[in-house]
């Protein structure tokens, strides 16, 4: 018996993984609201002139745009599927 | 006769420290310490940063503060945001132009209302800032803190001296030095403001 792919299943299976994907990452990040980090900036007081300032740690930061995406890529995965006929169930 | 010559040479050094002559303190920082930082707060955006490039020197004659003179450099392409593509858009030739005016310089011509309370003064100081290569009059108020001795504790006791630190706080507009003037101003505020605060060195040996 031959096996029909199913297109529309395929992409909107495609569509929740990409959209769970982008939440995901933001929330490993630690649900930061603004833009993508790749330094942060560290407060420090310095001891002897009592200057405060700010130091810079190398570290990524995922921002809003990584759900946004996720969003965006699942809607276009998603509208993408409905152009295509799902097959026939074999229940019929 | 050269052990007269030394002893005059250090009564001079100690009557000149005594009696207050005008010292220098040279503000490159290897430490790191030295910073100015801005914020741009518009209705949609509130953007900051910081730069950590800052040299110069700052004559001081504590017992006339009023003849201070000094400029302070920042070196703009030290100026950093935590977003990249924030960061690459603030170097390029439409916003900083850092590639072409590598330098911001703070030229320090005259101290006014001065008020000094032991160690501690505060005045008014205008002077012009220069800033993509525009030059352009500014007036800042200033907290300066006189650390005697205090060079030794910097240095890890290396070297003996003092130390001199500023702080102010003041605001320019962006478009007055040219910086994307056509930027949307809900996005990106006109007005910057700064805080430079900063700790120059003078050697005593």
């Amino acid at each position: 018996m031959k096996k029909t792919l199913n297109i529309p299943l395929l992409l909107r299976s495609l569509a929740a993984v990409i959209f769970a994907a982008g939440i995901a990452v933001w929330l490993s990040g630690g649900a930061h609201w603004g833009w993508t980090k790749t330094s942060v900036p560290l407060p420090f007081i310095d001891e002897v002139t009592g200057i405060e300032g700010t130091r810079w740690e190398e570290r990524f930061v995922p921002g809003v745009e990584f759900p946004a995406a996720g969003v965006v890529v699942s809607l276009i995965f998603f509208g993408f599927s409905l152009l295509f006929k799902s097959p026939p169930s074999r229940l019929k | 006769m050269k052990k007269n010559l030394a002893t005059l040479a250090l009564a001079a050094t100690v009557s000149t420290s005594a009696f207050g002559a005008p010292q220098t303190f040279d503000f490159k920082d290897p430490k790191g310490v030295n910073n100015l930082t801005f914020i741009l707060d518009a209705p949609l955006e509130a953007i900051s940063g910081s730069a950590n490039g800052i040299s110069g020197t700052v004559t001081i004659d504590r017992d006339n503060p009023e003849v201070t003179k000094g400029t302070i450099f920042v070196d703009a392409t030290s100026l950093r945001v935590p977003n990249p593509t924030m960061n690459e858009h603030m170097h390029s030739d439409q916003w900083l132009d850092s590639a072409t005016h590598g330098t911001i310089k703070f030229e320090l011509e005259k101290v006014e209302d001065s008020k000094v309370e032991g160690d501690t003064a505060e005045a008014t100081v205008k002077g012009k800032l220069t800033l993509r290569g525009v030059t352009k009059d500014f007036t800042a108020p200033v907290k300066v803190t006189y650390l005697p001795g205090k060079l030794s504790d910097r240095s890890n006791g290396k070297m003996k001296g003092d130390l001199l630190v500023i702080r102010t706080e003041f605001s320019i507009n962006r478009r007055d030095f040219g910086i994307n003037p056509s930027a949307p101003t809900d996005k990106v505020a006109e007005e910057v403001k700064i805080r430079l605060a900063i700790a120059g060195a003078s050697a005593t040996e």
